[in-house]
């Protein structure tokens, strides 16, 4: 299976501990490594930008690396607020970059086939969309602070690690929300701060939302994120109800879509069916395995990848299977009325 | 249905043409910096002339 649409070279590598990042690039295979990104974005040798670091590092080093002239690729959330996310949208549009958000659910086959689905009109009338995505990992008490759980790092909480990828593929998968009702809670309000002083630190993030969507459409959608559900490892679950028929997904059974169709035949035997999504005709499985060998969630980043780099070398939009930097702004634009409505206890219109 | 791809063709695709290089600069080493290594190490594996847009079928996007 070759050749790719293009072959990347890992060229260098950049983190802020000089022993790990050293470590990280003999284990990775990179050719160099660098403490400081200013440095890295200035070598001949990136052509491609890819921001894998913690949320309060994604603005500055990505507008910096898009004015450098290198195409950029950023992790979700794009940024802490949608006012910093309008931030980097305008600097990879001026630089005339192509750009890209990693929310890579996208690319999951059983959702891709999900959202052929839904614009081929085989579920008819879009009634509903229900997402949940639910983790378990921080229920302890004295679990640390960390920077996912401190607002001036992280943005918010779970709204912003979880919830943004559901509302993405309520996006997706339905469309645009025009206004949302959300409420949010803080289950554990200090937390060690886990650098050994014993002492502890206030919690500012959401550990918990839901939300309600009003979709542009005319379809009504529930949004919830938590990491405090036991038994939950990684579940990401949603369910979209057409007039002509059901799709649900569940992330920890990620090979499976299980659909609906209300008018099937024979009658007697209509119900909801388990679909392994893992033939030749699904999305990107002609380029993997024999059908039934599982693929797995690491595969939704090269497939994002892919999507990238074709949009890079053959001049392709990445929008709209892929999500751009005006998704990953219009995504900040969503989370940021949620948390409005929480505090003000209205509905929030979306306004890009 | 696997007509196309199966145990018996699964290494049938020869190279065509010469890919070109991109160089990645990759900011962190953690989680992502780690999920998104592993993926350019694979990335290989797939092939231009089955992947991207026509895998995703872009004309069904309204």
């Amino acid at each position: 299976m070759y050749p790719p649409v293009a072959i990347p070279r890992l060229a260098a590598i950049c983190g802020r501990n000089e022993e790990a990042t050293a470590n990280a690039a003999k284990r990775y295979g990179y050719d160099a490594y660098y403490t400081d990104w200013r440095k890295m974005i200035r070598s001949k040798k990136v052509d491609v930008f890819d921001n894998g670091g913690p949320n309060d590092a994604h603005a500055v080093p990505t507008i910096a690396a898009a004015k450098a002239g290198k195409h950029v690729f950023c992790e979700k959330p794009l940024a802490r607020t949608a006012a910093e996310a309008k931030k980097m949208l305008d600097a990879v549009e001026a630089a005339g970059v192509k750009h890209m958000v990693a929310f890579n659910y996208r690319f999951v086959p059983a959702l891709v086939q999900a959202r052929k689905l839904i614009a081929s009109g085989a579920l008819g009338r879009i009634f509903h969309f229900r997402a949940v995505y639910l983790q378990e990992w921080i229920i302890d008490p004295n679990f640390p602070k960390i920077w996912r759980l401190d607002k001036s790092v992280a943005g918010s909480g779970a709204l912003g690690d979880l919830g943004a990828h559901i509302i993405d593929l309520g996006r997706y998968l339905v469309g645009e929300p025009r206004s949302v009702m959300g409420m949010t809670r803080t289950f554990i309000e200090e937390r060690p701060l886990g650098d050994g002083s014993g002492n502890k630190g206030k919690i500012d993030v959401d550990d918990a939302f839901v939300a309600l969507l009003d979709f542009e459409n005319g379809a009504l959608g529930t949004v919830e994120a938590s990491r405090f559900c036991q038994g939950r490892k990684n579940y990401n679950c949603l369910e979209v109800n057409g007039e002509k028929g059901s799709i649900q997904f569940n992330l920890e059974r990620m090979g499976e879509l299980n659909v609906f169709w209300a008018n099937e035949e024979p009658k007697e035997t209509r119900g909801f069916h388990n679909v392994n999504v893992s033939e030749s005709y699904h999305p990107y499985w002609e380029n993997w395995w024999p059908q039934g060998h599982a693929i797995g969630w690491e595969h939704t980043f090269v497939h994002e990848f892919h999507h990238f780099f074709d949009a890079i070398v053959n001049n392709k939009p990445v929008a709209p299977w892929g999500a751009d930097f005006v998704d990953g702004y219009k995504n900040a634009v969503i989370c940021d009325a949620i948390v409005k409505s929480a505090q003000t206890r209205r509905t929030v219109d979306v306004k890009y | 249905m696997a007509e196309e791809v199966g145990f018996t063709t699964m290494a049938g695709k020869a190279a065509s043409g010469e890919a070109p290089t991109l160089g990645i600069g990759m900011l962190g080493y953690a989680f992502m910096g780690k999920a998104h290594t592993n993926a350019l190490k694979k990335l290989p594996y797939t092939d231009v002339s089955t992947s991207g847009y026509s895998a995703l079928g872009g004309d069904l996007w309204p």
